[in-house]
């Protein structure tokens, strides 16, 4: 009977994990990096609860099988690769730091396992069942800690946004707009927001911050270089933070940061914990970037006289247009992500404070564990 | 100014500082034409006045004309010095004391307006088109940003001689300029690749661009260059990418200026123009900006190049180094 309750509890952790990886794999987990970061975390619990390994280890390198699948589904959402390093780093821990009573447990258990005791079993079992909940009950204060950390990020804005000065933005996020409105509370000072082309959220965002007091500007996107030069300082949201201290950004802010470096303006990236990764030049995920829809940028109808397109072939490169012979190829590129070296970024400011780029590898070092790096 | 202080502006003029104006004359090359066109149909109807001299009496009346066109849109750099060549001519004139009919004087004056479309723009624009033509290789990825005359001269003329590349057009908000040079090069049959300005940083690398070139509205004597905003940031992203900045400009548009950003000295665009979002109708967030208290839109028109970087400048005389823009203007 025990072992129905265990199948179907398996049965039941894999429908939940199968649902997230195809969630994943189609991008329907929009909303912010701490939603993906919380529901990525509350999986994993299920899955440690749904351990049935006898020892620490063996939890451990069915953890790791999840969360294998879990990146392998959309490795661009380092989010969900670092929630498994930290869950991960918690199970060490956890098992390091009760004496090793998991692993004793486990020994025993080994050491009784050619018998298959009755006793030695449930004696296992027991320990086991105390090390997960223990464990569970960690990762819980993990995921009271995601609910705040953008008020420990926006807490540090005044120590950082000086009265009259001109603090310039690109773009939407809610923790940036979090972060200036919070500055406005004691201080008086301007913003300039740049559109962010081509989903123009900075629109939203500047009505949003000029609604709530703050003295904004809404600016075009090329516009940024020749604001620079009356701009104090830069102020983006991060995707991601490599072991590098570069940073993984929404498109074009590679371009804010190059400008603001040319007027010597310290650039400012927000980013939660759960934002740093252990990624480096050296892994895929690194140099990966993600391709938006062409329609975004240009509209097919607006190319309507131009000669492409002859011959079914398109907008696309792909498309068999150069056996066409004179028929010129567009490609249209929306790319989705940045990549911002460390040499432009003067601060990151995470919910543990600020740390310059070389000093993430030492906050990495903090949470996770180095054998799980990769998967 | 007689002309105009008798309320007698000539259709002309109000013709052409109408599409100054609405912006279906544009581009620093492009406007000037038209300033030399329309100057000559002026030239071709003034008399000169009673008890007063031709040139005297011209350069009043051209005076006007300056005042008007200024009222719809302040002057390009290139426009600019077409006016002062004029007007150098027309003082030159007076002090001739040869000159014997009204007549020889406007046949004259037309002449040097003549001259300075035929050198300064036309063939000017022609030997650019050659040098900037001779700096393409075959694999060369070429990224442009908007709409330039020259640049587009430059590619199309080496597609005709035979240069196999491709381009990246480099577009921004909120006048998508590049859509033109876009359609122009993929009509000529050049494989393209387009992409806003948040892409920039993507194609540069991605699609291993090789060259960068950019037209101009002016380069100032410190080698700055004053062009379409969003100009800047392109420069200064070939830059950090190692990739060559060209700047296309034909010796007229050289000014004794000096800028030190865009910000001191700009011309404002129509902030409805920002505001607009015809091209992503999801984003509605600036509509009625103008009744939210504390909001502002700001749509510059230049931005300001550093000279650090710009590699060359493409002019009639080939390429030079920014920094030897002042020896042009001596």
């Amino acid at each position: 009977m025990g072992r129905q309750g265990h199948k179907g509890r398996e049965a039941s952790i894999h429908a939940a994990l199968d649902d997230f990886v195809t969630k994943l794999k189609r991008k329907r987990l929009g909303g912010s990096s701490l939603a993906l970061a919380r529901h990525t975390t509350e999986v994993l619990i299920h899955a440690v609860a749904a351990q049935q390994a006898p020892t620490a280890e063996g939890i451990i390198e069915g953890v790791r099988a999840v969360s294998k699948k879990l990146v392998e589904a959309r490795p661009l959402e380092l989010v969900v690769g670092n929630m498994c390093r930290r869950v991960l780093h918690i199970i060490r821990e956890e098992a390091a730091g009760d004496g090793g009573k998991a692993s004793n447990a486990a020994s025993d258990a080994n050491d009784a396992s050619d018998g298959s005791d009755d006793e030695d079993n449930s004696v296992r079992g027991g320990a086991m069942k105390a090390f997960k909940a223990e464990v569970i009950e960690v990762i819980g204060e993990l995921i009271d800690e995601l609910e705040s950390v953008n008020a420990h990020i926006v807490q540090q804005a005044l120590e950082h946004v000086s009265p009259s000065s001109v603090v310039l933005t690109s773009g939407g996020s809610d923790i940036v707009e979090a972060f200036l409105r919070e500055a406005n509370r004691k201080r008086k000072f301007q913003c300039i927001v740049a559109e962010g082309a081509p989903a123009l959220a900075g629109h939203q965002m500047a009505r949003a911050l000029a609604e709530r007091g703050v003295e904004t500007t809404a600016v075009a996107d090329a516009s940024v270089f020749a604001m620079m030069s009356r701009t104090n300082l830069v102020v983006l949201s991060a995707c991601g933070v490599f072991a590098n201290g570069g940073i993984l950004a929404p498109a074009g802010h590679h371009t804010v940061a190059l400008a603001a470096k040319s007027h010597s303006v310290p650039v400012v990236f927000l980013a939660g914990l759960h934002e740093l990764s252990p990624i480096g030049p050296g892994d895929d995920a690194f140099h990966a970037n993600d391709l938006r829809s062409p329609a975004d940028v240009i509209d097919y109808t607006a190319l309507a006289d131009c000669g492409i397109g002859r011959n079914g072939s398109g907008i696309d490169r792909r498309s068999g247009a150069q056996a066409e012979g004179d028929v010129a190829q567009l490609c249209v590129a929306n790319p989705a992500y940045d990549y911002v070296p460390p040499e432009l970024v003067t601060l990151v400011l995470t919910d543990v404070g600020g740390a310059v780029p070389a000093f993430v590898k030492q906050l990495l070092g903090e949470i996770y564990d180095p054998a799980d790096r990769t998967f | 100014m007689l002309a105009t202080a008798a309320g007698g502006i000539h259709p002309a003029v109000a013709r052409l500082a109408a599409h100054y104006a609405d912006g279906t004359i544009t581009g620093g090359r492009a406007r000037c034409v038209a300033l030399l066109h329309t100057l000559k149909l002026v030239i071709a109807d003034f008399k000169t006045p009673k008890n007063t001299k031709y040139a005297h009496a011209l350069t009043s009346l051209v005076n006007g004309v300056v005042q008007h066109l200024q009222a719809a849109r302040p002057m390009a750099v290139s426009m600019g010095n077409a006016v002062k060549s004029l007007k150098t001519h027309l003082a030159r004139m007076a002090e001739d004391a040869s000159l014997a009919t009204e007549e020889e004087a406007r046949a004259r004056t037309l002449k040097h307006l003549e001259y300075f479309e035929k050198e300064k723009l036309l063939a000017a624009g022609a030997f650019i088109a050659e040098h900037g033509a001779n700096e393409i290789v075959d694999g060369d990825v070429v990224v442009t940003h908007g709409a330039s005359h020259h640049v587009r001269e430059i590619l199309l003329r080496a597609k005709r001689d035979g240069r196999a590349f491709a381009v990246t057009v480099v577009d921004s908000r909120p006048n998508l300029e590049g859509r033109d040079t876009l359609r122009k090069l993929l009509g000529a049959g050049v494989d393209c690749t387009y992409a806003t300005l948040a892409g920039l940083s993507y194609v540069l690398r991605e699609g291993k661009a090789t060259k960068v070139f950019l037209g101009a509205a002016a380069v100032l004597a410190n080698g700055a260059v004053v062009s379409r905003v969003g100009t800047a940031a392109v420069a200064a992203v070939a830059n950090a990418h190692g990739v060559p900045v060209l700047v296309a400009a034909e010796t007229c548009k050289f000014h004794e200026r000096v800028h030190l950003d865009a910000v001191a000295y700009n011309e404002l665009g129509n902030p409805a123009a920002i505001a607009s979002t015809v091209t992503y109708p999801a984003a509605d967030g600036l509509e009625g900006w103008e009744k939210v208290e504390r909001l502002s839109v700001l749509n510059l028109t230049y931005d300001v190049t550093p000279a650090a970087c710009v590699t060359s400048v493409v002019c009639e005389s080939g390429l030079v180094a920014p920094s030897d823009v002042p020896s042009f203007l001596r």
